[in-house]
């Protein structure tokens, strides 16, 4: 163990975040490709996507969910809206300045068949809406399209008891016109 | 023509890496299989890290290894000292190749994307185990955000300004929480695999 440059531990981080140099991140290539004890650190930090893949222990399964903190994200949206926002003819929000209109998450309706639903108020000149729910350290638990609103959470997704965030964005022609901000729901014991 | 003592992994020691080029022009079965074993793991994990791409990487690496083989059985390199340069530069334009044709070709599915891979040699998959056993703990111990900013980056390959919008805080503090979050794992990995009881592991997963 007397390689140097294995002890350069920011050498090797900011090589496999990608900021090194080009020629500089050449350099370390060459360099592992015949010192085994750098190679034997990135054979290990290669390894970084899959062990964060990894699934975490899963908790009890939920019967039934409630939202939370609905009201409140409401006020303080609709504060924002009318603070920075304008209305345009199509019902949509655009914000000054930012280049996207905002879709309007909608309080959620009641689960159907006990499954929870999520809603929002649909944009003339969306024909497609993407759904993405989020774990709350921000890990995507699952992704939909839908023609229109609402969308159910997908029967192949454990309904994992935990806090949830979910965005909305709106398609047309497979690109991206409007964006919502982030809403919460909990699934609940 | 020299030998190399030991395991073939040996042979990137820089005297006996001299020979290694010249032994193969003179068609020694050994020196390929020496050529191969010592860098066909560097090559893999360097075009992972390039390709994002396990599978990718394992068929280029292959490729790269056959052209080195070929070039070397035809006498193109003799200074023994550049060998390693002489195989990253192959590496390199192999897969700049690859990356040229992609983009000129309609993406096409690979054909084996639904088929299950071949097992791994079990010797490789404890290996495999063992390295990502010490990756867990060096995960284990940081902090829940920079886990999370480190996963959206390298797993679901956000940029800093979308993994802001998703955590709800600034793209500066994702960039801060990103890097000190590598940094620390670094230095944990690297101090996990000195410790001696690591072993099989310590030289890059070939044997002391």
């Amino acid at each position: 163990m007397s390689c140097s440059m294995s002890r350069d531990q920011g050498r090797a981080a900011r090589f496999i975040e990608g900021e090194l140099p080009e020629e500089e991140h050449e350099a370390f290539e060459r360099h592992f490709l015949e010192c085994p004890e750098c190679l034997a650190l990135m054979q290990a930090l290669a390894e970084l996507p899959a062990v964060l893949s990894e699934p975490r222990p899963v908790v009890v399964p939920a019967r039934r969910w409630r939202p939370i903190g609905l009201a409140a994200f409401a006020a303080v949206a609709a504060s924002l809206v009318l603070w920075l926002g304008i209305r345009t003819p199509d019902n949509t929000t655009v914000l000054r300045g930012a280049p996207q209109a905002v879709v309007e998450l909608l309080p959620l309706p009641a689960p159907l068949e006990g499954i929870p639903s999520l809603t929002w108020a649909p944009i003339p000149a969306a024909n497609r809406y993407r759904v993405d729910v989020f774990s709350e350290d921000g890990r995507t638990v699952w992704t939909r399209e839908v023609d229109h609103p609402p969308a159910l959470w997908p029967t192949d997704v454990p309904r994992v008891v935990g806090l949830y965030r979910w965005r909305i964005e709106a398609l047309a022609a497979g690109t991206v016109i409007a964006r919502s901000p982030l809403g919460q729901i909990e699934i609940a014991r | 023509v020299s030998t190399l003592p030991g395991d073939a992994a040996d042979s990137v020691q820089p005297a006996a890496a001299a020979t290694l080029p010249e032994r193969v022009r003179l068609g020694e079965t050994a020196a390929e299989a020496e050529l191969v074993t010592a860098f066909r793991p560097g090559l893999v994990v360097m075009l992972y890290l390039r390709t994002r791409d396990r599978g990718l990487a394992e068929e280029l690496a292959h490729d790269v290894l056959l052209a080195v083989l070929e070039a070397l059985r035809a006498g193109k390199l003799r200074e023994a000292e550049r060998l390693g340069g002489f195989v990253h530069g192959i590496a390199r334009n192999l897969m700049n190749n690859h990356f040229r044709r992609q983009s000129a070709a309609p993406r096409l599915e690979p054909l084996d994307a639904h088929l299950e891979r071949l097992p791994t040699p079990p010797a490789e998959e404890r290996e495999l185990q063992e390295r990502r056993a010490v990756v867990r703990r060096a995960i284990e111990e940081l902090e829940g955000q920079d886990r999370s900013v480190l996963s959206l980056t390298l797993v679901e390959g956000l940029k800093p300004g979308e993994i802001a919008t998703r955590l709800g805080v600034s793209p500066e503090a994702v960039r801060m929480r990103k890097s000190r979050a590598l940094r620390r794992v670094t230095e944990r990995v690297g101090a996990l695999l000195r410790t001696p009881a690591r072993g099989p592991l310590k030289d890059g997963g070939r044997r002391a």
